[in-house]
């Protein structure tokens, strides 16, 4: 019965137009900068980034099990829980930390340069972790195509730096 | 604040943001429920929080400054919950590829609105056109990545009912599907029309053909901008009109690379992917020209532009000559070429009257070059099939077939001549506006107009030419066309005046010049067996680009010390020699 709502919830997705599902998808996009400068703000108004850091956790957690609660999205299968591999559970502590430096940097650098350099790491560590396939991620050898990526990569760094 | 620091800092906060949603995965594998893992995730997040903020490691806390939180601030977490969720529906139909690029694109955008706006009590910063730049090159770059993701996956179940959160192999198929979702957004028609699906109708060509053409242009206009630009160059750096030519010379290099390994890239690439690298080094070129802060660069940067051209030049040449249904649009192609000449000066004109500087200028140039950049991009990404074609396996590593092509006497011969052929059109655009004006003292919008009815000649020349291949053939074509350089050459050296000049030496001259290079490029395939084609119009094109950057720098030499007057008596011998060499390639 749960499940079926998900799975409608689903089958709405794949029904309604890709168009749509794009608009959704650059939405959520643009929610980025915007939490990064919330968090921020919090931080400032609370004289630590860390405790901000801390609130924000707690209320997206929050919301993530009050929409869990609603039974829309689908049963977990919490039995799995136990044969998780345990770097698994280290996303969240990482993440942390893409939370603090970013409420950190965000009034220093400004929202341009700092996710600026969130999306330039995230890109080359992710194609080092595929390179050599670490945590259980598909391997995907560096090709030409790729190197040529990270060269344009620290050349469009290079050049947000210089736009400050 | 630090650079470095700042760099290390929020770099790896992206950096961990990767590791963690690989670790993530791992979560959603075993729970089948991305919102559940997400949960775990934020909870977890929050405890370490706690735990280190209850150990004193961030030094000691208070909620004094709860009281004058602004309410809005506490929706940040709320925030990221959306991001998740609305995510993984959107992964689940998009594909990863497409979702990322929607995700880091309107993030970058609306994090410059930000900063523009001095959102959220920060200071404003004004829109800088580096940081556009830069956050196109991040979107391009993650582009690169993404794609090739999916490159290479052998044949991922596309129809598997897949679940976002499934992990790898269910990753790279939705990836694959997005893929031509996104392609079917960005702008190439309909289904039939990329490929994809069971439809098994061959897609169509105007779109390669478009993309042929638009490239011919571009590559038109990059070139022929320079010229009106240089003066402004001049002094900007305090150079002299002798130091300049190194500009010209610095392209030299990149021109006979090309020569080199066009047939290497496109064999290893295959003709999309190596357009796109070619695009993308001539966009980054202009874009150098137009920000470097020093002139060395400038000339340092001159490979790259010789490189991309000649990439281009000879990819497409290569690909259009060897497919039956597109040789006879040769002739259009180079005609489009000419109109991207005669546009270039105009349109870089036209901007430095409306006040914009040449760093501007080229900035303009590098966006209509990175038009180019995103059809191919978009080709490629939606599988356009003519674009991803390799050539014809020729059964031996590339570069033996390279020696082999160079070692065929009549490569040479092809070569030799298209080197003097576009040697001798680059002398004529670069001089006979000055012969004109200052050996004829013609008045200079008359002169103008002479060099406008050369390029007409040459244009018009160009479109009637797949007639004149088709009644002719292309022999013949060639003997026309060098008796009249000749005849035109000779009128333009015996009677000096300027309606004359205007009215019918000048045209005629680029009426004869319009068919010599898609003759050549077209005789090709008929003289020389079908594998070593690529090999021999890369380097015949390329040969040509040495011959434009490198005989119009000669005429320029002699006429310093002979007097502008003597340009016509220079290009005299040039054109006989064509003649002998079209006399050799008659005879064998």
């Amino acid at each position: 019965m749960v499940s079926l709502s998900w799975s409608r919830l689903r089958g709405m997705a794949a029904r309604c137009p890709v168009e749509l599902l794009l608009a959704l998808a650059l939405g959520s996009g643009a929610l980025l900068p915007i939490q990064a400068n919330m968090n921020a703000q919090l931080g400032r108004s609370l004289g630590s980034v860390p405790l901000a850091a801390a609130l924000s956790y707690l209320t997206g957690a929050a919301v993530l099990w009050l929409l869990l609660l609603s039974g829309r999205f689908g049963r977990p299968d919490w039995s799995g829980l136990g044969r998780a591999p345990r770097w698994s559970w280290l996303g969240g502590v990482l993440g942390s930390w893409y939370i603090i430096s970013s409420a950190y940097f965000v009034p220093v650098l400004g929202t341009t340069m700092t996710l600026g350099l969130v999306v330039g790491g995230q890109a080359i560590v992710g194609v080092v972790t595929d390179h050599y396939g670490w945590l259980d991620v598909p391997r995907h050898r560096l090709t030409p195509y790729r190197r040529v990526a990270l060269g344009l990569l620290v050349v469009s760094l290079f050049l947000l730096m210089q736009g400050r | 604040m630090d650079l470095l620091m700042a760099m290390l800092g929020s770099g790896s906060g992206g950096g961990f943001l990767s590791v963690g949603a690989a670790a993530n995965a791992g979560l959603r594998r075993v729970l089948r429920s991305p919102v559940a893992a997400a949960a775990v995730n934020f909870s977890v997040g929050f405890l370490m929080l706690t735990l280190l903020l209850l150990l004193g490691i961030f030094g000691p806390q208070s909620f004094e400054g709860l009281g004058q939180v602004p309410w809005w601030a506490f929706g940040g977490g709320a925030l990221g919950a959306m991001y998740v969720t609305v995510n993984t529906l959107a992964v689940a139909r998009l594909g990863l590829t497409t979702t990322t690029l929607a995700v880091v694109c309107s993030q970058m955008v609306l994090s410059l609105v930000i900063d523009r706006g001095g959102w959220f009590g920060l200071e404003p910063q004004p829109l800088r056109p580096v940081r556009v730049v830069a956050i196109g090159l991040l979107l391009l770059a993650i582009a690169l990545t993404q794609l090739d993701r999916d490159r290479g996956s052998p044949a991922a179940p596309l129809a598997s009912g897949s679940d976002a959160g499934d992990g790898g192999r269910v990753r790279r198929s939705s990836a694959a599907r997005g893929l031509r979702i996104g392609a079917r957004i960005w702008g190439a028609k309909g289904r039939r029309g990329l490929g994809f699906g069971a439809e098994p109708s061959p897609p169509p060509l105007w779109i390669g053909v478009a993309i042929s053409f638009y490239a011919f242009i571009a590559i038109g206009i990059a070139e022929a901008g320079l010229g009106i630009l240089l003066p402004s160059i001049l002094t900007a750096y305090g150079l002299t009109p002798g130091t300049v030519t190194l500009l010209f010379l610095s392209q030299v290099g990149g021109y006979i690379t090309a020569a080199l390994t066009s047939s290497l890239v496109t064999a290893r690439l295959g003709l999309g992917r190596s357009l796109l690298v070619a695009a993308s080094l001539l966009t980054g070129a202009l874009l150098i020209y137009g920000l470097s802060p020093v002139w060395p660069l400038m000339v340092l940067a001159g490979p790259l532009m010789g490189l991309g051209i000649g990439l281009i030049d000879a990819g497409i040449n290569t690909a259009l000559v060897q497919e039956e249904r597109t040789a006879h649009l040769l002739g259009a192609l180079h005609g489009f070429y000419g109109l991207g000449a005669v546009a270039g000066p105009a349109i870089a004109t036209t901007l430095l009257a409306l006040g914009l500087n040449w760093r501007q200028v080229y900035g303009v140039l590098a966006g209509l070059t990175g038009l180019l950049v995103v059809a191919v991009l978009a080709a490629v990404v939606g599988r356009y099939g003519p674009l991803l074609k390799r050539p014809a396996d020729p059964g031996a590593p590339a570069a033996t077939v390279l020696g082999q092509a160079l070692r065929r006497p009549v490569v040479l011969l092809f070569g030799a001549f298209l080197l003097i052929y576009v040697g001798l059109e680059a002398s004529f655009s670069h001089w006979a506006y000055g012969v004109q004006v200052m050996a004829r003292s013609t008045p200079p919008t008359l002169a103008g107009y002479g060099v406008s009815a050369y390029w007409l000649g040459l244009t018009a020349g160009r479109f009637l030419l797949g007639y004149g291949l088709r009644s002719l053939g292309a022999l013949r074509v060639l003997s026309f066309s060098l008796g009249l350089l000749l005849a035109g050459l000779l009128a333009w050296w015996q009677w000096p005046d300027a309606r004359i000049g205007a009215l019918v030496s000048l045209p005629l001259i680029g009426f004869a010049l319009a068919a010599i290079f898609p003759t050549i490029i077209w005789l090709i395939p008929q003289r020389v067996p079908a594998a070593l084609v690529p090999a021999a119009v890369g380097f015949a094109t390329s040969a040509a680009s040495v011959g434009a950057a490198l005989i119009p720098t000669a005429v320029g030499w002699a006429a310093n010390g002979l007097g502008l007057g003597m340009v016509p008596v220079l290009m005299l011998p040039l054109a006989i020699a064509m003649v002998g060499l079209h006399w050799r390639l008659r005879g064998g």
